[in-house]
């Protein structure tokens, strides 16, 4: 009994350091940003209050505008999950088909490494000149524009390779498909390679194998790359920002725009609309694995 | 803070002006906005855009690259913008000390020609004055052609012998102001309608 009881206050005292990280870093200043998404402000002072007014002018004119366009908020959610959804679909399909690559096809543990370190290579420069590094690539005096008129190809430069739709998905591709390649991979290597070869004597073709053993089982692994790339891209700001020309909506860069003429409050409203919105896209995914019982 | 662009396009708080240029975008007559110093002299150097509203020091920074760019005065006059420092009066004893000598150190000079060199106008002119040669002076204050060829705070080469500086003086220039940007009365009004903009 009384042994019982020392081992339950160890194991408090032992999760109490990372409780108390959290509590500091993340529960404080999310609970911060609640109190002040209840506040008014004015040009130059934040004004302690309680009202919803807020959340209504985040809604203004929603669901539709008396000119007959969609309200702002939902434009710009529409747009940022349409980046979501996008960039999921072709990171998820790279993510699979790079860590199967390396998982299945690649013999020795040394040359998976190596590989593998050969994908995070993109992440040995910052994620700024990343994304500055594709002006000179895809502008209109760029490489691609200028190899292109050069071959005769085109007559004036493609626009639409910089400061589109298409410029930041590309960038959030480069940026996220590694978050995908990771537990993904993890996950296949976990895979009992008897059941491939189950497969194979059962008659079953190398994509039966694949799509009725392998993807299954490296569904935990998809499901966080999909958590992690989702989030990413439902918060982002910069990649938005320098990739679309400041030009294209985003939740992120709503609030960056309110921060920095010192909407505090309104910004920190959207905050908590854009948490909970994740949160429930999350939770929606999390319904799909048991974390606890499959990692 | 930086403003750029932002006010210029909303330094009239008309709606119709609003839905004009929410038009112009979908009709992609924006390239991109800035946000940034560096990113406005990139944009104009890569020649991803052809004109655009840039601060004066950027457009030196686009000619010392030894690409040809006009600061063009417009007949509805400047957009200014200033800054200068504050000190919180929390600042007490060897901090506060120290604010001063970086204060005195900023305005005794070096610091103001620097920045009249690159086209700002510094605080104190006085000090400014006497750490610029007299050539630079005629050339950056006094609108006349220059006597010599015009160097960057860095050393390149920005305006050749016999330019003039748009614009032409100080007074003539400072007097041509028609708004500074700042944090107007409508602030939030504006940012609505700046998202409604982008959503566009």
């Amino acid at each position: 009994m009384n042994r019982a009881r020392t081992a339950h206050l160890t194991a408090w005292l032992q999760a109490s350091p990372l409780a108390a990280v959290f509590a500091l870093f993340f529960v404080i200043p999310l609970g911060l940003v609640l109190m002040v998404s209840f506040w008014q402000a004015s040009e130059y002072e934040l004004i302690p209050a309680f009202t919803g007014q807020n959340y209504l002018d985040v809604f203004t004119g929603c669901p539709v505008t008396p000119d007959g366009d969609l309200c702002v908020t939902f434009k710009t959610y529409l747009s940022t999950l349409k980046f979501s959804v996008l960039t999921w679909l072709i990171t998820a399909v790279l993510g699979f088909s790079i860590a199967y690559f390396l998982a299945f096809h690649i013999e020795g543990t040394l040359t998976q490494t190596v590989l593998f370190i050969v994908c995070t290579v993109p992440f040995w420069t910052s994620n700024v000149i990343r994304m500055i590094s594709w002006v000179p690539l895809l502008g209109r005096n760029g490489l691609v524009n200028q190899t292109l008129q050069g071959m005769g190809l085109i007559d004036t430069p493609i626009e639409w390779l910089l400061f589109s739709d298409f410029s930041v998905v590309l960038a959030f591709v480069h940026l996220y498909t590694m978050f995908m390649i990771v537990p993904i991979f993890n996950s296949m290597m976990r895979i009992d390679r008897n059941l491939l070869e189950a497969a194979r004597d059962n008659g079953a073709s190398p994509w039966q194998t694949v799509w009725h053993v392998v993807l299954p089982l490296s569904r935990t692994g998809l499901i966080i790359g999909s958590i992690f790339v989702v989030a990413l891209v439902m918060g982002d700001f910069v990649t938005v920002g320098v990739m679309g020309g400041q030009q294209i909506a985003s939740v992120g860069k709503i609030i960056q725009v309110q921060t920095s003429y010192l909407q505090f409050p309104i910004a920190a409203a959207n905050a908590v609309i854009l948490l909970a919105v994740v949160l429930l896209m999350i939770v929606a995914l999390m319904r799909l694995v048991n974390l606890r019982k499959e990692l | 803070m930086r403003i750029g662009p932002l006010t210029r396009l909303y330094s009239r708080s008309d709606p119709s002006d609003t839905a004009r240029l929410a038009g112009k975008e979908k009709a992609g007559q924006f390239r991109s906005l800035w946000k940034d110093f560096n990113e406005s002299v990139n944009l104009m150097a890569s020649g991803e855009v052809v004109i655009q509203s840039m601060w004066s020091p950027a457009v030196t920074a686009v000619r010392t690259k030894g690409i040809a760019c006009t600061f063009q005065p417009l007949k509805e006059g400047y957009r200014a913008w200033a800054a200068g420092f504050g000190v919180p009066k929390t600042v007490t004893g060897r901090k506060a000390d120290g604010v001063y000598e970086f204060i005195n150190w900023f305005l005794d000079g070096w610091a103001g020609a620097y920045l009249n060199r690159q086209g700002y106008y510094s605080a104190v002119l006085e000090t400014a004055k006497a750490k610029m040669e007299p050539y630079e002076w005629a050339y950056w204050m006094e609108g006349k052609p220059a006597t010599q060829d015009i160097k960057s705070p860095n050393g390149d080469v920005l305006a050749k012998t016999g330019s003039v500086r748009d614009g032409g003086s100080y007074e003539a220039r400072m007097g041509g102001i028609a708004c500074w940007n700042a944090v107007m009365d409508e602030n939030a009004y504006m940012v609505q309608k700046w998202n409604e903009f982008v959503a566009a």
